[in-house]
């Protein structure tokens, strides 16, 4: 069948952003030739919609909704934790009949993008050509093939029965499950202004936006980017280098001023500035000025002026996808409401990833959507526990699971090439700033900039600009609130100078910190 | 060392004149002999120049006075050469402007002036060439002769000056311009020793040598931290206390010096009371039969002096020393039981409103005792120049005429007029004396003042008033070799004289030991000796007698009027006075002794005078003998032939006992005396008045590794490190009473005869703390050599009275009373910046200064400029920041501190920092190249913390990662490194920044600047710590780890291992200090 790409804002899938390539799992990816962007791939994705949607019992098994990054990682971790659980049984019990408990679930993974599973992070090298879509892949097809995934791509489910426990998708199948899990992700959000849905408007969220973006940087268009956070300078930043003429509006006093303090948000915007992205600080936006084919032609601002434009793409955020499930009677708040495992309001239905609220609090980064898929997978890796638990028999899953629990984040991106590092908290109130010490580094020929803040001798902040080298020190530092007294005078000089408990810090923290605090932002939020 | 003690003579090692002079025979390597030019030890040094022209020194193994030893600043010499901060041209200077820039001196302010505008900055100096500017002198000394009249010029020279520099000065003012204002800088140093050798003597003789340091049974130091000042003589003393145990030594001191840890008995007497110790002393040999009725009986003075001390009972004595009687008797019973005593003294003696009474109780016990020119049992007099014996040789002070010729005397004037041709009689008043000088030209009797070698507006008591004096002379003249003399500061014609290793004469030593002085290097740019400048103008101002065209013309001339006249009898005064000073006999006697020994020599006898060459080979010869026992006529100088015959007739003076009666305020600190001018002026607010403070008896003496104004020693990096900051010390019991802790600064006022601190509001000394119980209760002890050139307000001398000996005019620089209060730092620093740059950083943080004071000068107003005038003279503006400068080995380092907020503020900013390296880039670029300043900082606002290094690049830093792959080497030199913190403790050690200047390449050019900004390596670096051993250049933190780690717990072992303390010696005492420390710590 022919994919559903349309590009409203209602179909655009959760992203997981800022993630470097070299930070998943798997570098394998997807078959080029079976997965193509073009929206002719009706043929490819055939391969997915195996015949083992049900196993030969025809079994209810594990149906993931949503192959984002964490649905997709989810199917494979869960597969691979399952067959190393059967392995180690066989191995223990050799010669005793295999029962039917001890078959894996057999697990479902419904996609309603065709592309099934790939890095959104790497979309902006992508945009900015660096990168081929290709290579964005998180995990080849044969190894879902290999693990028995059934993969569903081009679908999307159309309701849930948590009574009956089965989905109905749009093409009018229907699929019961013995463990739902939701990872329906986010929306890129559109602000509604006047001629919003104007030719010409665009996010930057999925494989279709990278498409349509560099056809407008290949013809040197003007585009305004409305938003200067990491998503938003990234796509002006990589449609500048594809050649169109960009400029970042944004309505506070620094771009990314959530993650930056303001010296470090000045060396950035120098930065953009020598990589021709113009800025328009403290701006706010009045309406979107068209002209009469119902096309972009400027952005009219709250201060009377109209800046020229072919296109605009908000990058002002993102919602999660709940519509789904409030749908189906789950508990909705902001996000899916889950507890410490995942589990939502409603038996034997989960919810992982952008789409989740958990504690009230909703996740945009990498790092926390892993931690939370890496939960999940104990909560369900063995079918037999599984089946016969309850998620209200918390002492049960305290001895058998580890429970999300959620972690200050840190960001570490690369902006046109510049390193930036933030971790914790750095921006605060006039009365908290007083019993804040902040510890600065700078080097104005190298424009490097690293700045702690620090709070009863401990590292509450961190900003690190140009040279990041020292920022998952400093991350661990904060995360876990470590008392730096006897370090402080050398803390701003970094790591190699910090040798309080020496063996203690880095023997527990070094080798966790290299590839698991390498967190990155998810989220972008309206400013 | 061992092995040579009373052995060495000059007679009994003719091979001294074996060695040739220059050794050419490895090479191009040469080695001259030459003398040091620091104390008056006068110590042999064989300088060796290799083929490219380093140059490195060392000990001459012959020479007499040191036999191949050196100190830390002897050995340090070599780094002092160079062109580095030196003075390479003539100039004219805008005194006016040069004062208020280096001296925070305002201009006088006109009456009806309607702003206050402070003098042009530009230019301060204008250069000349020699022929010019000498004859710009001549013309200006002659007209001020003609309007003023002949008394109306003044010479201040130096015991720095070579016998020949000191001969021509003293012939030129004496006898031709025709006045004998002409004082040395030995005023402050050996006058009271002179006055109090002729009183006991009738001459100015010493009668013993070195080799009674080693002979003697007892060695008793009065006033003298020999262990410091003198530490060769005070290693030959200390070996052979090795040998032979059964030696004492006694150290009389208010202050427990490092002499005093090899002491076996120490009298920390109260400042002042050496007079009643030693009247107490006289007293006790005499009840205890000690009297030499025989040598008594040739003296004269004896009952006189002994019913004056009389009355100095023990008990008496300890009350008034303030030391116990047990402590006392011991020393007497010392002193009684020692046939073989030597008592030397030095500046503790001296320098004292009593020195010349001091001098001579002291020498009393010994003419008692028969206690004189005896092997091992004399007085003697350590003298604190290299030649200040030369000057006194040839009477260049107001009240000596020349050779050892009284001015009193108008045969003796008459001889010397006859000699020298003179065109006028000199003049028989005595000429006016350094401590005069000032109220000399205040008062407009002196016009025109020519300073050589010597940094008065530093060392004379009451140095702002001199300074204020010098502001307001139509004409100051000063010849240097260094451009970090304050006094260069002050004059209208700079004159560059040469240094120590340029210029070539002779030196006499403490022991009357005649020395040459070599040239080791050209001049350095067209700098001349003294003797040739002074010859010059003399000769344009229509002189003759002045054609001198090497120093040996001067030598003989000098040699020459030493014998003229001076007959068989050796005699020309009514008052029957030998005169001993024979050059022309010694050096033939001497001469004959080397011949008769068999040995080749270049000289001959006289009196033919030396040619060129032999001057330049003259090996070093004592005049007047061995030793001279002052009252054995037929033995009244010894080391010549039996069979001359002038011995038997030659007359001699009587020694003399001297009736001493100690004056009751003896130990009284001294106040300033209000002078007229100073009327109690309105002022400025000033940060301290209301501060409680604690009055003290200031001390002032020597550093270790430092000489005089440190325009010399401060060149060598080793000789800064043992005390880098101006430091008073205290005993923990005055530190407690205004709660001050270590390394606190005070401020330190003079107080005045009124009792009250003085009017001056703000004080010119502003130093940090030391807190240490080997001072007295109520002492504080401060260096003297601070200068402006390298400290901000660290000028001791102005807070010392002018109070002088009324025999010798000898001012007391050890008994002042000050008091002193608590400063709080906001910040204090540290700057280490390249040599190169040294200046223009000091320019910015003056500038500074130049704010703050041209803002208070505005604010006080015109309707009281000329209060603002006299204001100057006191430095009476607090003071908004305080700095000072130590060499390092590849830095200057800058140690500063802020008592205003605001200034703190200011430099807490890097953007302070980051302006100056804007300026610094178009002030002075290093490389034509073009090249970057680059900086980079930390800054915690919160903690007033900043650091900040600046480095200069040719590179473009933006392409760091490309050096970083390529293993570039990089050409970033690193110019400038700041740290700024509100305590000190958060400062970093310099160690191993200091070669970050010479080398930044060990570090990964990655990680450069956050290294250089935390002082220290990431890992791995070991800080060896402050500098305990300067000549091997051992830390603090090396010998600890030696005593601990190594388990070396002796000062032997400890120097086996990292052979600190094994050169000159004079830290040994610190290393004790340590062991004693740590030794429990050792490792077995």
């Amino acid at each position: 069948m022919l994919l559903h790409t349309s590009k409203t804002a209602a179909n655009l899938v959760a992203d997981t952003r800022g993630m470097s390539q070299s930070d998943t799992h798997q570098s394998s990816a997807y078959k080029p030739s079976t997965h193509k962007i073009d929206t002719d791939s009706a043929n490819s994705t055939q391969g997915y919609k195996n015949k083992q949607g049900h196993d030969k019992n025809n079994r209810a098994g594990v149906i993931i909704i949503g192959a984002g990054m964490a649905g997709s990682r989810f199917a494979i971790e869960l597969a691979r934790a399952q067959q190393h659980s059967i392995q180690q049984k066989n191995t223990h019990l050799s010669g005793m009949q295999v029962t039917d408990a001890d078959v894996p679930l057999p697990i479902t993974l419904i996609s309603k993008e065709p592309q099934v599973g790939y890095n959104r992070i790497m979309l902006s090298p992508v945009l900015s050509g660096e990168t081929a879509f290709e290579d964005t892949y998180l995990y080849d097809k044969a190894d879902y093939e290999a693990l028995g995934i059934t993969v569903l791509a081009g679908l999307s489910v159309d309701t849930i029965n948590t009574e009956q426990q089965y989905i109905k998708l749009d093409d009018g199948q229907v699929r019961h499950y013995a463990k739902l899990v939701i990872a329906t992700g986010s929306t890129a959000r559109i602000l509604p202004f006047p001629n919003h849905t104007a030719k010409g408007v665009h996010v930057f969220r999925d494989v279709a936006d990278v498409t349509a973006l560099t056809n407008y940087a290949h013809q040197n268009k003007t585009g305004l980017v409305i938003g200067g956070g990491v998503l938003g300078l990234e796509a002006a930043c990589a449609m500048a280098v594809q050649g169109a003429s960009m400029t970042v509006v944004h309505t506070g006093d620094y771009v990314l001023n959530r993650q930056l303090d303001l010296p470090a948000a000045q060396l950035l915007q120098d930065e953009l500035g020598r990589r021709g992205v113009s800025l328009e600080l403290s701006t706010h936006t009045e309406a979107i000025a068209i002209n009469d084919k119902d096309e972009v032609c400027g952005l009219v601002l709250k201060d009377g002026r109209t800046l020229p434009a072919d296109f605009i793409v908000m990058a002002v955020g993102v919602m999660p996808n709940t519509s789904l499930a409030k749908a189906s009677g789950l508990n909705v708040g902001h996000g899916i409401v889950v507890d410490d495992c995942m589990h939502t309001s409603c038996p034997h239905v989960y919810a992982i990833g952008e789409c989740v609220e958990l504690d009230g609090e909703l996740f945009g980064m990498v790092a926390p959507v892993n931690q939370q898929v890496d939960t999940l997978v104990t909560v369900l890796k063995e079918a037999v526990i599984s089946s016969a638990t309850t998620a209200g028999d918390t002492k049960f899953l305290q001895a058998h699971w580890q429970p999300f629990i959620s972690k200050p984040l840190s960001l570490k991106l690369k902006i046109s090439g510049v390193a930036v590092f933030s971790a914790g908290q750095i921006a605060f109130s006039d009365t908290e700033a007083e019993s804040i010490e902040m510890l600065v580094y700078h080097q104005p020929t190298l424009n490097h900039y690293h700045c702690l803040y620090l709070k009863d001798n401990k590292v509450i902040g961190a900003v690190l600009y140009g040279d990041v080298h020292d920022g998952s020190f400093y991350s661990q530092l904060i995360t876990d609130s470590v008392d730096i007294s006897l370090i402080k005078d050398d803390l701003i000089f970094g790591s190699a100078y910090c040798d309080l408990d020496a063996q203690a810090m880095s023997d527990t923290t070094t080798d966790r910190l290299s590839d698991e605090v390498e967190v990155t932002e998810l989220m972008e939020e309206a400013s | 060392m061992t092995q040579t003690i009373a052995t060495h003579t000059i007679s009994a090692d003719k091979d001294v004149n074996q060695l040739p002079l220059l050794d050419t025979a490895n090479g191009a390597t040469k080695t001259i002999r030459t003398t040091c030019p620091y104390c008056g030890v006068g110590c042999g040094v064989l300088a060796q120049i290799d083929e490219v022209g380093a140059i490195s020194v060392k000990g001459d193994p012959k020479h007499p006075a040191n036999f191949g030893k050196l100190c830390s600043k002897g050995s340090a010499l070599a780094q002092t050469l160079g062109t580095e901060r030196r003075l390479t041209q003539p100039y004219y200077q805008n005194k006016s402007a040069s004062m208020w820039q280096h001296h925070r001196m305002p201009p006088e302010i006109s009456a009806d002036a309607t702003a206050i505008k402070l003098p042009d900055t530009q230019p301060l100096i204008e250069h000349t060439d020699w022929n010019t500017i000498l004859g710009d002198i001549a013309e200006r000394l002659s007209d001020t002769i003609a309007k003023y009249g002949r008394d109306s010029i003044m010479f201040y020279v130096s015991g720095q000056l070579l016998t020949e520099d000191y001969y021509v000065a003293n012939k030129f003012i004496k006898g031709f311009i025709g006045n004998n204002n002409i004082d040395s800088n030995s005023r402050l140093c050996m006058s009271s020793a002179v006055a109090g050798h002729k009183r006991a003597f009738g001459a100015d003789l010493v009668p013993g040598n070195y080799e009674d340091l080693e002979a003697c049974e007892l060695l008793v130091l009065v006033g003298s931290n020999m262990a410091w000042c003198h530490p060769i003589l005070f290693g030959r003393f200390l070996a052979a206390k090795k040998l032979n145990p059964n030696k004492k030594l006694v150290v009389i001191d208010p202050r427990r010096t490092d002499s005093c840890e090899f002491a076996d008995l120490h009298l920390p007497i109260a400042a002042g009371t050496d007079t009643h110790l030693y009247n107490g002393l006289l007293h006790y040999l005499e009840q205890q039969g000690c009297q030499d009725k025989t040598y008594t009986s040739q003296s004269t003075g004896a009952e006189e002096a002994l019913t004056a001390a009389r009355e100095w009972t023990i008990d008496k004595v300890a009350s008034a020393c303030q030391v116990s009687s047990a402590r006392i008797r011991q020393f007497y019973e010392l002193v009684a039981a020692n046939d073989k005593t030597v008592t030397a003294f030095s500046m503790g003696v001296n320098q004292s409103k009593s020195g010349t009474d001091k001098v001579n109780a002291i020498i009393n016990t010994h003419l008692l005792t028969g206690r004189v020119g005896k092997i091992g049992a004399s007085p003697f007099s350590l003298t604190g120049q290299p030649n200040a014996m030369g000057g006194r040789e040839v009477g260049a002070l107001a009240n000596l005429l020349a050779a050892h010729l009284d001015l009193d005397n108008i045969d003796h004037r008459q001889l010397v007029v006859d000699f020298w041709a003179s065109p006028q009689s000199i003049a028989a008043n005595v000429g006016i004396k350094a401590c005069e000088a000032a109220d000399a030209i205040l008062d407009g009797r002196i016009k025109a003042i020519w300073i050589m070698a010597t940094n008065p507006v530093v060392s004379l008591p009451e140095a702002n008033r001199f300074r204020q004096a010098l502001a307001k002379c139509d004409l100051v003249i000063v010849s240097d070799c260094s451009v970090d003399s304050d006094t260069v500061k002050c004059a209208d014609m700079v004159l560059p004289a040469q240094g120590w290793g340029e210029k070539s004469g002779t030196v006499t030593n403490s022991e009357r030991r005649i020395s040459r002085q070599r040239a080791l290097v050209p001049a350095t740019g067209v700098a001349k000796p003294d003797w040739w400048i002074l010859s010059q103008v003399a000769k344009r101002m229509g002189f003759s007698g002045f054609d001198y065209r090497h120093p040996s013309e001067i030598f003989n001339e000098h040699v020459a009027l030493t014998a003229y006249g001076n007959d068989k009898n050796q005699t020309l005064s009514t008052k029957n006075q030998p005169r001993y000073l024979n050059l022309a006999k010694d050096l033939s006697v001497f001469m004959a002794e080397v011949e008769n020994g068999g040995q080749a020599t270049h000289c001959r006898h006289m009196p033919a005078a030396l040619s060129n060459e032999d001057y330049d080979a003259m090996p070093p010869f004592q005049w007047g003998g061995t030793r001279i026992p002052m009252i054995d006529t037929k033995r009244a100088w010894s080391a010549k032939p039996a069979n001359d015959a002038a011995s038997a007739t030659m007359s001699c003076t009587k020694a003399q006992l001297i009736a001493i009666v100690p004056a009751a305020d003896a130990s009284v600190p001294n106040r300033h005396r209000q002078k007229q001018r100073n009327k109690r002026q309105d002022r400025d607010t000033s940060f301290r008045q209301s501060a409680p403070s604690l009055d003290l008896r200031l001390i002032t003496g020597r550093l270790r590794d430092q000489w005089h104004t440190m325009t010399r020693t401060g060149l060598a990096s080793q000789l800064n490190q043992h005390q880098s900051v101006p430091m008073l010390t205290i005993h923990p019991d005055d530190a407690s009473q205004l709660g001050l802790m270590s390394d606190d600064f005070v401020q330190l006022q003079r107080q005045d005869e009124a009792g009250m601190s003085a009017d001056e509001g703000a004080s010119p000394v502003l130093v940090q703390v030391a807190i240490s119980d080997a001072m007295r209760v109520g002492d504080a002890f401060m260096p003297m050599h601070w200068s402006n050139a390298f400290a901000t307000f660290a000028r001791v001398g102005s807070l010392i009275p002018t109070i002088v000996d009324p025999h010798s005019g000898q001012p007391e620089l050890k008994n002042s009373a000050i008091s002193i209060s608590a400063v709080p730092m906001h910040i204090f620093g540290k700057i280490l910046v390249h040599p190169d740059w040294q200046d223009a950083v000091i320019g910015q943080l003056r500038k500074i200064l130049d704010d703050f004071e041209a803002k208070t000068l505005q604010k006080t107003g015109l309707k009281k400029n000329q209060d603002i005038v006299n204001k100057s003279d006191s430095e009476s503006r607090c003071t908004v920041i305080t700095w000072n400068l130590s060499r390092q080995a590849n830095s200057v380092l800058i140690n500063f501190a802020c008592p205003s907020i605001d200034v703190s503020q200011i430099l807490s900013a890097p953007n302070f920092w980051q302006q100056m390296a804007e300026s610094l880039q178009s002030s002075k670029p290093l490389l034509s190249q073009p090249h970057t300043i680059n900086t980079a900082h930390i800054i915690n606002k919160k903690q007033d913390q900043l650091r900040l290094i600046m480095t200069q690049s040719l590179h473009d830093l933006t392409a760091v990662d490309q050096i970083e792959t390529s293993h570039q080497k990089s050409h970033e030199l690193l110019i400038m490194a700041v740290y700024l913190a509100p305590m000190l403790k958060y400062l970093p050690s310099i160690h191993w920044l200091d070669r970050c200047f010479a080398d930044a390449s060990q570090i990964p050019v990655n990680q450069r600047y956050k290294w250089l900004l935390a002082g220290r390596p990431a890992s791995g670096y070991v800080d060896p710590g402050t500098l305990v051993c300067s000549c091997m250049s051992v830390g603090k933190n090396t010998i600890i780890e030696t005593i601990t780690q190594q388990g070396c717990i002796s000062a032997a072992a400890v120097g086996k291992q990292c052979r600190a303390g094994t050169n000159c010696g004079s830290c040994v005492g610190q290393i004790n200090e340590l062991i004693a420390e740590y030794a429990q710590l050792a490792q077995a």
